[in-house]
């Protein structure tokens, strides 16, 4: 019987674990980590993470031929194929800090895989890792081996919150990168054997170990720079008088471009888009490849505009001075259907408010309020680490001028301006006449997401921007972009 | 009877205007120019462009409701619809020169169009032009109107060479922009009639003006932006050894992006890509938006990186110098198919190779000597400019010779350079090249259509654009200097 051991009980190794354990009944599959409490989540009926779909998946295979233990060093000298998901976040300090990919968990991780195998082994990279970190692991692995043979392989993981079972289920397309050796060769082969069961061939892509790590970084730059691009466009847009939701299906209806991903916004967040290009550009300036790596940096330059523009918008409308005035800020999760904030657009437009002394009031339908204080006192790229090594800013300094409330309409009571930074269904929804009478006047409203109907709202009222979109006579004669 | 004029006999408005004919044997379409030879052209039996297809559209409605004029003033005077079609080269001097659309031969139309009319007119905007082109051509007609109403539209033409009549009869989308009143609206119907002969109500989007004038530079500045995303990934991937060819099928195999326009190269050409991003740019500089225009000269930058990029492969890999030695070019159209050379890479390639003092052999299966000698002596953007304007410098051209067969341009070579992926040089027996080339034969494959083990196998040293790196090449600088 195959064995298979996944270092990481993560948001990637614990779903992509269970899917493997689900279709294919014939191999053991053991999930490892060293926090006990997350394993011991997993052998609850709280599972530590919330996918559709996973709890049904995990308890169909769960005790049958699916494990999660702790006895990390036990399962992996057993294991034939060892997956590598462990935490890869951005360097906050030393060379390459805020770019490069920090590799500290990596590298211990390797370094116990030399340490404790007993048999040949195929090591998988499922983390995101930088370009040639296989070669790295290859190095650490090779010259502590005892005689054993590993083999390592790049099979980037391809999840998107909210459908990560059903990515699992039918992806797209899964990726295998391997050395063009013989044994490379049947390394590969016994992977994409595992993934056959449920995957169809043509689906399995096999290629060079580098290619393959290349290949994630790519799919998300390039990702990100639809997103860049469009926004690039909505300030254009609202220069001339275009609108950015027509041009934008106008372009899309272009086969060669495809229309998906092409929403104009106050800017993109998540976990991965910034930390991916980030990381590429570290990659290019170590290869010298300076231009390369000024043109994907314009990808974050153009996202860190949109939100800096976005705060303009909202301080130049109201009289150049939001100091003192509620400010509600409508969702705060990098997109909807999750409470994750990681990278969110919305922290850096609160710290672009509260930087100009607003007082903001928060409501978002999935976030606690003390995620939210804590992403506020944070800094950049802090939410990456463990929690021990996160340092804050005082957090009573931050509650004086924000609060968290449960309900949009509380938000609003009282405030001179509203912005709109999630796209929740539900603020499509709300009763904006009831928003506007208890509103300060003149009432504001700011939509980030394009989500309103702006000529619904300008007639309660309303001073309505929306990105990309053609101005309210207010805001048009207003400086249009935050000095260079 | 409505009737259609268009002013502009070039390569939109001609085969666009015949596939009206084709599909609305109730409209009469004239189509004029001032210049008579052309529209004798069109009148003949050599058509002065060539597409596939566009003889039999032609031949099927010319005579009955389509017509081809030199008489411009009558025609215009007597339409309903009035097309421009003229050309909006990019300037050259003065302000925006390099980056700025020159107006001039609209202005002029608009102002002949105004002059001529004595009944109320819809005026299309059919060349691709800057935002708020309308805007101005709008102030030129209502200031000379005389009592008569102007209507201005956009509709921005999205033809691509080779397959023209195709994307006219099957088109991904048809735009119309117009004014948001009512008289927009019902201009907006007019035309929106016209196209509803043939096209699927769903593929036409009607939109206000502004929008129209944008989208056709969006879509053409993210098109060159997903070649120049796949070339800047395939410096890395030299750097890295990773394949370029393996990292973009793995892209595009996700639904959101998509398997199109992401072919690594030595950059993209064509007489749209650059002059509409540097529209585009021009544009966003003059509303202050410095962010925005950063962000789009990337696109060009990236592409001017990748072609010098290349002549730095050749020179370094070539002992640092290719002074003297003789370079064999294929390829000189910006893509295969056609013999189109508006600002194709070759240009710039074979430019950075002269400058080292290489000799050039060039060998194109479409395009002619004299094209290639007249690309090479002139000034980048006088190719948009009327002929008798270009002025050259005929001194650069001594040292390129132009052949008729791949054989006899690489016979005697030091290097050969790939610069279009014309499907013949897949099949050329390069043994036979390798034999007649001097030793070590250098291959430098700017399209990657060569196979590249192969070709090792037969003694070349081989660089091919985002491919692992031949041993020989793999340690000399990846990149010029910045």
């Amino acid at each position: 019987m195959v064995k298979i051991c996944c270092i990481g009980a993560g948001y990637v190794g614990g779903p992509t674990m269970a899917m493997i354990a689900l279709k294919c009944p014939d191999i053991q599959v053991v999930v490892v980590d060293i926090a006990v409490p997350r394993i011991n989540a997993w052998n609850s009926d709280n599972l530590p993470i919330f996918e559709p779909g996973l709890d049904e998946v995990v308890k169909a295979c769960r005790g049958k031929n699916l494990f999660f233990s702790a006895d990390v060093e036990r399962h992996v000298a057993d294991a034939d194929i060892l997956f590598v998901s462990v935490n890869t976040p951005t360097k906050t300090q030393g060379l390459g800090a805020g770019k490069a990919a920090d590799l500290t968990y990596w590298e211990s991780a390797a370094r116990m895989i030399a340490d404790v195998s007993k048999t040949d082994k195929i090591v998988v990279e499922k983390s995101t890792v930088p370009v040639k970190t296989a070669e790295a692991i290859e190095k650490i692995l090779n010259v502590n081996h005892n005689g054993i043979k590993f083999q390592i392989l790049s099979n980037p993981e391809f999840l998107a919150e909210g459908t990560a079972i059903e990515d699992l289920k039918c992806p797209d397309r899964v990726l295998i990168g391997g050395r063009e050796t013989p044994e490379g060769k049947k390394a590969i082969q016994a992977l994409k054997d595992v993934y056959a069961r449920w995957v169809p061939e043509d689906r399995i892509i096999t290629m060079n170990l580098w290619s393959a790590e290349l290949s994630k970084l790519a799919a998300n730059a390039i990702l990100a720079q639809r997103i860049s691009s469009i926004n690039a466009m909505s300030a254009l847009c609202e220069a001339t008088g275009a609108d950015v939701t027509q041009v934008a299906h106008a372009v899309g209806k272009d086969s060669r471009v495809g229309s998906r991903f092409l929403n104009a916004s106050v800017g993109y967040g998540g976990s991965c888009f910034q930390k991916d290009i980030l990381n590429l550009v570290y990659i290019c300036e170590c290869n010298g490849l300076t231009e390369v790596a000024n043109y994907w940096k314009q990808v974050v330059h153009i996202n860190d505009y949109q939100k800096a523009r976005f705060v303009k918008r909202v301080v130049s409308s109201m009289f150049n001075t939001v100091s003192g005035k509620k400010i509600a800020i409508l969702g705060f999760a990098f997109k909807k259907d999750t409470g994750d904030t990681r990278e969110a657009a919305a922290i850096d437009v609160c710290h672009g408010l509260l930087g100009d002394n607003a007082k903001l009031s928060i409501y978002d339908p999935q976030v606690a309020e003390s995620q939210i204080l804590k992403d506020l006192s944070m800094n950049k790229f802090d939410w990456d680490h463990p929690l021990h090594l996160q340092q804050y800013m005082d957090p009573s300094e931050i509650s004086k001028s924000v609060s968290v409330v449960s309900d949009a309409y509380e938000a609003t009571k009282g405030a001179h301006g509203v912005c709109i930074l999630t796209e929740w269904d539900e603020f499509k929804e709300l009763d904006y006449k009831r928003i506007y009478d208890g509103m300060h006047k003149p009432a504001f409203i700011f939509d980030g997401r394009n989500v309103i109907d702006v000529d619904a709202l300008r007639k309660i009222g309303f001073i309505t921007y929306s990105i990309g979109k053609p101005l309210d006579p207010w805001v048009k004669d207003l400086p249009a972009a935050p000095p260079s």
